[in-house]
């Protein structure tokens, strides 16, 4: 097996000295060409009302089961997440349904991708978490409980984030070569199946990358959660003295 | 190298891209679609609410409104219902008043047709019986009733003690020292000298006796003094043929209220 039939990154159309154009991004364009027009076709003539047309109730269906998504696992409200999980997960949904597609590779089975999916995950974790609870508060999670702990909550960061990105690349890289091998050896029944389940698996690692995404940006925001609760909870202490005071 | 750096910054500059632009054309627009829709879900849901609100209340109030309007529905039947027993009793009672009244009229004019009749009978009877007695002697014994009737007076004068002469001759002194002999027939004339002759004898010579007839009263004569009376006649006969006709009479006529007694009793049963 060539490293060319592991990564897509290595199929090069057009070069030109450091930037060339492989596969992995003519597929990322097309991936992106095909949700932006779909998007803009389906949001286009949009009702607030009712009789609903049906493409619109399928995004918002597919909008508000991401939003309860984000709401339970955060609980936090989930808008200003929904851009970037959102779009984490659709991304890498499309481009593993479309795998099913004769001659299309998906861009998710290149490393290089996945890499720069899990550094924009990495760089959102603590963007979200400074800009929820500021910079030092943020900050000061890396010494918790101790400072001795610093080296492990940077070492978890960034081996999150390679795991977030290997995870993502073996799964697919994985699910299109097997495909692939088993076409050379049975051709007819047993790669449907495979086909079949290499969706399955699209689709389930989709939903693991942008779960987990947000899993570490809630983690990255806890801070501010916890100071909100402390403040909840002395509040309501407070509250109920006043009662007691004001009944005794 | 599975890593190719140069594709990675694309693909983060893709990714980035595609970030901004599904934000722009998916994430923003249905999501605001669905803000408004909930909202207008919502408007719709609360001016249902208050719709239903005010139903209930206009509901409340028209069954407070039927409520009052069976009630003084059913005071204006119940006061009809009693002024028509009223006037029920009221004109019940008049009918049984004009009944009575009825009654009373019919019963008086029965007992002015009932006295005319046994006096036309009475009468009848005096004038047939005093015909025919009168007949009878003169056929059988050769006889006038009339001389025979005075002649009987006569003899009872000269019957009474002596005490009630003088009471009569006193009472004759005090009526302008006059006797009244009343009889029902012409009396001959030797008949009045033979009874004024008696008169004087048992009652004293200076009583002046006059002569009267009556037609219309029963056969007798009679002797009429202030506050007395001696008589002879009809009389008594025709008093028990009075009698004997008027205990007829009110037998039948009691019969005949007692069956319209019951009738008014069952009468008044059915109205109550």
């Amino acid at each position: 097996m060539d490293i060319k039939d592991i990564t897509p990154d290595q199929i090069v159309f057009w070069e030109w000295g450091f930037v060339h154009l492989n596969l992995t991004i003519i597929a990322t364009w097309a991936v992106m060409a095909l949700m932006v027009l779909g998007a803009w076709l389906i949001t286009r003539r949009l009702s607030s009302d009712l009789p609903l047309p049906r493409w619109e109730n399928l995004l918002e269906i597919l909008v508000q089961g991401m939003e309860n998504e984000i709401r339970q696992v955060s609980r936090q409200p989930p808008r200003p997440y929904i851009p970037f999980v959102g779009t984490l997960f659709l991304f890498i949904l499309v481009s593993n349904i479309l795998n099913v597609v004769p001659g299309y590779v998906a861009p998710t089975a290149s490393l290089s991708t996945t890499a720069g999916l899990a550094i924009c995950v990495f760089v959102a974790v603590p963007g979200y978490g400074i800009r929820s609870s500021g910079l030092k508060e943020y900050l000061k999670q890396y010494v918790k409980p101790t400072v001795i702990m610093l080296p492990f909550n940077v070492m978890g960061e960034l081996s999150r984030t390679l795991a977030l990105a290997v995870r993502l690349f073996g799964n697919m890289m994985s699910g299109s070569k097997i495909v692939a091998i088993l076409l050379a050896l049975t051709p007819i029944l047993f790669p449907v199946v495979m086909n079949a389940l290499g969706l399955l698996t699209g689709v389930i690692q989709a939903y693991i990358f942008a779960i987990l995404a947000m899993v570490y940006i809630a983690s990255g925001t806890r801070a501010r959660q916890e100071r909100e609760q402390k403040q909840a909870d002395s509040a309501g202490e407070k509250g109920e003295q006043d009662q007691w005071k004001e009944s005794h | 190298m599975l890593i190719d750096w140069f594709t990675v910054a694309a693909q983060i500059v893709n990714f980035l891209i595609l970030v901004f632009l599904l934000k722009h054309f998916l994430y923003d627009r249905i999501l605001h679609a669905m803000d408004k829709r909930e909202e207008r879900i919502q408007n719709r849901l609360d001016e249902a609410r208050s719709k239903e609100k005010e139903a209930e209340q206009e509901t409340e109030s028209l069954r407070r409104e039927r409520a009052e309007l069976e009630k003084q529905r059913d005071d204006i039947l119940a006061e009809a219902r009693d002024e028509a027993g009223k006037e029920k009793k009221r004109l019940v009672r008049e009918a049984r008043e004009q009944v009575q009244s009825m009654r009373r009229s019919w019963q008086e004019s029965l007992d002015r047709e009932k006295s005319a009749f046994t006096r036309e009978l009475r009468r009848m009877a005096g004038r047939e019986v005093y015909a025919v007695c009168r007949k009878a002697l003169k056929d059988l014994a050769d006889a006038e009733v009339e001389e025979q009737m005075v002649q009987v007076l006569l003899e009872h004068l000269a019957g009474l003690d002596r005490g009630e002469r003088d009471d009569m001759a006193e009472a004759a002194r005090t009526d302008e020292n006059r006797i009244t002999v009343r009889s029902t027939f012409e009396m001959p004339a030797g008949l009045k000298q033979k009874a004024t002759r008696e008169i004087h004898e048992h009652l004293g010579d200076d009583i002046e006796v006059k002569y009267e007839t009556d037609e219309d009263g029963a056969p007798g004569v009679e002797l009429r003094m202030k506050g007395r009376k001696l008589a002879w006649g009809f009389e008594d006969y025709l008093d028990d043929l009075e009698q004997e006709a008027k205990r007829v009479i009110e037998a039948e006529a009691e019969k005949d209220e007692e069956g319209t007694m019951q009738e008014e009793k069952q009468e008044n049963q059915e109205m109550t």
